[in-house]
Order: C-alpha cells, then structure tokens, then sequence
C-alpha cells in the first residue's frame, strides 16, 4: 500500500480539476452558463446538423425514417406545438414496506396542422410526469397527409383516401368526408385527429374500442399511413434524395425537398 | 485497495465533502490575450507536452488506416500523487483521426492515448508553484524550465530546428519551408535571446488555413466543475419490462402513504381536470403510446437524464474508478476482458473519464469532408499509474459508436 506523499489538504485535494488550479480560470465558468443560446447542445449526429441549419425541414428527416432522438429537434422545426394531457392515473406496486405510488400522464401533442404525436411517462410527481410525456411524444411525432373530398378548392381539409388501422381487436377505417362534416368518431379518436388538422372524416370502428390504448394506437396507424398511399398524382417517377447522412455537399446541391401539397 | 479509503479516516472532521467525486468538463475559448497555462486542460490545438522529450514523431502516430497524423482531440492534467508519488505531475493525451470513415470502421487504429507523469522534484519544472502575483492568478502555476523540441507546425518531435536562431523545431523540410513565412519575422529577435530561454509564448500564432490536409480541432480550454450526483448507473437490461420498468429506482424511505402523495399532487391534476375528463373511465397503457422503438430505449433515455443538468458538459472525469461509465445504447459495451492490461505493469486498467458526444458539436464536425460520429469515448488507464520513467506510455481508448439504426415501425 502506498504511503500518502505529504499529509495534509494539498496533496490530498490534488486531483483533476482540484486544488492546484487558478481560481481565476475555474470562476469563469459560472459567467459562462448564461452565454449559451437555447442551452441544447446535441449529442446525435441528426441534431448537430439540425443546429447547424443543415437541414431545412423536418419532412426531410421524415422522408428518409431516420429516427429523431432528441425532442429539441422537433422544437427547432416547430416551437409552437399544442399538447393536451388526457389522462393522469395514479399507479401503485406493492412492496415489502407497502406500496409504493407514481403517477402516470398521457400527453397527445400536435400543431393541428399536419404533426401529431402521442407520449406517456411515469414519474414519482406530476409534473415530472407531463413533462416527461411531452418530451415522449415530441419523439414520436408524425406527419399527417391531407386532401380533398371532392373539388380541389381552398385547402386540404380531409384525409385523401380510405385508410385504416388496426392494434389489438380494434380496426379503425377513416373515410374522407365532404367540408364542413367534421370529425365524425369518438372523442379519443376526435382529439387525436383534431391534433392532427384534419377537419372533416367519417370513422368506422370495430372491436374493443373501449380500450383508448389500442383505439389511439389504432387510429394514430390509420393516420401514419396516409403518407403511405399511393395516389395518382406520385406515379410520376422521381430522383431519390440523398439522406442527410450523406455527403452534406451533395445535399444541398440537390432540389430542396419541399413539404408535400396536395 | 485504494488508499484514498485510508485517506478517508485522515482528513478532518468537518469536510464531509464525498471523497471521489464525479468531475465534468466544459468546452470554453481562450480569451484574447491570454495563452495556456504550463499544465493545461485543452481540446484541439497543438499538445502541450508535459516532458520535453520521448513524445512521439508524426511517423510514430499515424493513422492505421489511411496514414496521416493523428490530431490531438483531448489532453488533461490528471496528478494521481496519492496513487504514486511519481505522478505528482500526470498528463493523459487523446489523439484521433480526424476523418469519420477511419474512425467508424477502424477504431482500433486511429485513436491514440498517452499518459506521461513526473515526480514532484523533476529536472523541467521549478518545484514549488509560483508566488501570488496578480488577482487573476491563484499563484498554482508551476513555471517551465526547458521547452519541449515540438514541431512549430504540427506539434510533434521535430529533429530539425531553424539554422540561424536555433529556437524553433521542425520535424520535416515541408514544415520548416510551410513556416518560413511567419517565422521570418520572428527568426532575428529569437537570435537575440540568451541561451536556454522558453520561447514557447513568444511564437506568433499561425492560421492553418483549409488546404492543410490534416486539419487541427478547433482549440479550447476546458473548463472543470464539480457534479452534484457523485453516483450514476446504466439501466439493467435483464429487468422484466413491465410498465413501470423504465423508470427511477426505488428505496425503501421512498414508499409512503399512497394518500399523502396523492394529496400532494392534488393541485396540478387539478389543473388538468378539464382535459382529462373528457376520457374519464378509458383503459390507456403504457405499450399502446409508444409508436415507435426510441421511447423505449432505456439507455438513451438514461443518458439524456443524467446528462440535461448540464447539457454542454464534454467530460465526465471519474475519481472513483469503479464506477461504470454512462452508455448511449446498449451495443458495443466492452466485457471486462476486452480491456487490455497496463503493458508496462501489467496490472489492470480502470475507467478514468469519458468523452461526450457533445464534444463533436463544439469541434463543428460536420464541416469536415467526412464527419465524425461516435456516441463515448471511455479511457482506461493504468489503476496504479505504474512507473514509466520520462516515456510517455499508451493507454487504451474504447469507442461506442453512435446509434443510426432506423426505428423499428410497428407492423399495422
């Protein structure tokens, strides 16, 4: 074992970043806290070129599936999402001092034009909880596609073609509907689709529809898959845009992928 | 045993400080006019060699993979004295290669990592830290006594030096004829000079520009502040996944009356009766919300929990080397046996500190022709930092590279 070198505070303190250092140097650092903007610093690749405004829309990391990470990535694209929480339940686990309590917040978030997303988290208090789920389903945000019922005037208001979901026993058929109907479903699925910007459509459900789980997840899926209907005007072939991840230089050279129009 | 456990017993009575603590490291510019001190924390830039000579050539460090020079990424003073008196002075360096290809597929080869150490009575450094001079100098700064024959341009050994001043280094022919213009300037005063003197801080500062195939990190010191949790853990992958699995750990003060905590919360939820009513009596679960992979990546979510006190910390720095690192995934965590024992004792070699991703974000790395990208970097170093004379002794570096496998879609 070794001896210690000389008693006493100084050897004792003289460790990485301890004693031995200019007080002048290590006291800056409290100035420094506030000179950061945003204070988020990114820590995957997709965010550090999101920082750095390389690229331009958040439908750029949707058209190639890349998974987001960070929630301070969807803030950068849209600082102005909704979120509502739908349900806070208090959940217990028996252990050998009694039970212990948390609770448990659901949170729908969306910009009611064309995002929508759905979080939960768990947490010993409720605030921690909300902000937890909102963190959550900032990451699970999706796009939302919209069209036309009938004439192509003004803009999209319904969903552009029959679609349906399924989770559990539930399937859920969104139908579009003509201006003016409004959402025609069940409150769970209203809010959802309400988040989503979509005004009017019918809905047909079958199964359990009681469970709001599956029924959200259901109608989240039919939602999700109208950007993956193949309608007339995408036949035309197109160039397929490099990923982000790739060579940035040919990015940006390439057409800019603007957000989808009907 | 370490002795800071016996360390422990000897310190007074009022510091009830914890004993090992966790240190992190932040990025910060050096301000105008100001340089390095003798023994800094720096990211990027040339290093700063701690003994002026045995630091290795640009041919010694090369990349295995496409044969360039490594860049230094890291170096900092870590002194160890009541581990070995040896190393009352302690220098870790951390080289890399600057390109993401190399580095993504041939880890192994294009990092580097050296520990260097001096006793406290060294023939390069005055013994005892400088008088207090000034306000802005806390008076710890041990002064140089001989400068280390580093290449003015790259930072390495430099076999050569400069004819007519014989102050400056160089360690090839295309360097010294590359500085000749800045060094032509300086090249007569430096004639001037007596014998012996550091004209390290005398040197005029050189813009490498674009062109420089092997570009240098972006240059800034670090900035070290204690964390307020001194413990961390990674979440435990073999725990069942049921609802309540991806969340904080239970104690047993923790569990109190169910009424009591609900009576505590009773004023937020009431802020929320409005929303929630609307879905009164609905069965939600936790696996119907989470739509895709991400929200259940526990590591990730682990990471980000531990790192958003501080979001800009670049350096975790473990006193306690038997704590376990913080992990980004949970692929390509090192087994115990995969970290090579210390080749000059070899006795184990424990975690020392580890590096964050968001260190790449401060050295703009997406403006390199080909990006960086790893999630940490862990170095282990010697747990007893053996003895190794003047030489300076690699250490080892493991990488965990960064998550880009696409989220898992659920099947409609």
């Amino acid at each position: 074992q070794h001896q210690m070198a000389t008693q006493g505070a100084d050897s004792g303190e003289r460790k990485f970043g301890r004693g031995d250092r200019r007080g002048g140097r290590g006291g800056r650092r409290g100035g420094r806290g506030n000179k950061e903007e945003g204070g988020w610093v990114p820590t995957t690749k997709l965010g550090r070129l999101v920082k750095d405004g390389k690229v331009k829309f958040l439908e750029n990391i949707y058209l190639h599936s890349l998974s987001i990470k960070e929630p301070q990535i969807v803030d950068f694209f849209i600082p102005s999402l909704k979120d509502e929480v739908m349900s806070i339940m208090p959940v217990q686990k028996q252990t050998r001092a009694g039970q212990r309590t948390r609770f448990k917040a659901f949170v729908v978030i969306g910009d009611q034009d064309g995002h929508v997303g759905l979080g939960v988290k768990c947490s010993k208090e409720v605030a921690t909880a909300i902000r937890g789920a909102i963190n959550n389903a900032k990451l699970t945000l999706i796009p939302v596609r919209r069209g036309y019922w009938g004439n192509k005037l003004g803009k999209p208001h319904t969903v552009p073609a029959k679609v349906n979901g399924k989770a559990g026993s539930v399937r859920v058929r969104l139908i579009p509907a003509p201006r003016g109907s409004g959402i025609v479903a069940a409150p769970a699925a209203k809010k959802l689709l309400s988040f989503a910007g979509i005004e009017d459509v019918y809905t047909r459900t079958r199964g359990a529809t009681a469970t709001l789980g599956n029924f959200a997840k259901a109608t989240f899926h039919a939602i999700s898959k109208t950007y993956g209907y193949l309608t007339p005007d995408l036949w035309k072939e197109y160039v397929l845009q490099p990923t982000v991840y790739q060579d940035n230089a040919l990015y940006l050279a390439a057409k800019e992928e603007k957000k989808e129009e009907y | 045993k370490k002795t800071s456990q016996m360390e422990e017993h000897e310190k007074s009575v009022e510091d009830d400080s914890p004993k090992h603590l966790i240190m992190l490291g932040f990025c910060e510019e050096l301000p105008e006019g100001e340089s390095f001190l003798t023994f800094p924390h720096k990211v990027g830039g040339h290093p700063v060699w701690l003994i002026p000579q045995g630091f290795p050539a640009p041919t010694d460090i090369l990349c295995g993979r496409c044969d360039k020079p490594l860049s230094l990424l890291v170096q900092l003073y870590a002194p160890l004295p009541h581990v070995n008196p040896n190393a009352f002075h302690r220098m870790i360096y951390v080289f890399s290669c600057t390109s993401g290809y190399c580095v993504q597929h041939h880890p192994t080869r294009s990092y580097r990592v050296f520990r260097a150490q001096l006793p406290k009575e060294n023939p390069y450094y005055k013994e005892n830290p400088l008088p207090e001079e000034d306000e802005s100098d806390d008076g710890n700064d041990y002064s140089r006594k001989v400068d280390a024959k580093a290449c003015v341009v790259c930072g390495f050994y430099g076999k050569s030096k400069c004819s007519a001043c014989s102050r400056v280094h160089y360690c090839s022919k295309e360097h010294q004829s590359k500085d000749w213009a800045f060094h032509k300037a300086e090249c007569s005063h430096f004639k001037e000079l007596a014998e012996g003197t550091c004209v390290s801080h005398l040197l005029r500062p050189r813009p490498y520009t674009k062109e420089d195939k092997n570009p240098f990190f972006n240059e800034y010191e670090i900035v070290t502040e204690e964390s307020d949790k001194h413990t961390q853990a990674n979440p435990d992958l073999e725990a069942k996944s049921s609802e309540e699995s991806d969340d904080d750990s239970e104690s047993i003060e923790e569990v109190v009356d169910h009424n009591r905590i609900v009576e505590e919360n009773k004023a937020i939820i009431e802020k929320y009766k409005q929303s929630t009513k609307k879905y009164a009596g609905e069965q939600m679960t936790t696996n119907d919300f989470q739509i895709n992979q991400i929200v259940k990546d526990k590591f990730l979510q682990n990471f980000q929990a531990i790192t958003e006190v501080h979001p800009d910390q670049i350096l975790r720095y473990y006193e306690d080397n038997t704590i376990e690192p913080i992990w980004m995934h949970a692929r390509q965590i090192p087994r115990p046996e995969k970290i090579t024992p210390c080749p000059a004792c070899g006795g184990e070699r424990v975690c020392e500190f580890q590096l964050l991703p968001q260190l790449l974000y401060y050295l703009k790395v997406e403006n390199f022709d080909s990006p960086l990208d790893w999630a940490t970097l862990v170095i282990y170093t010697c747990k007893n930092s053996c003895d190794i004379g003047e030489n300076y002794v690699t250490e080892f570096l493991w990488q965990q590279q960064a998550d880009n496998t696409p989220a898992e879609v659920d099947e409609a």
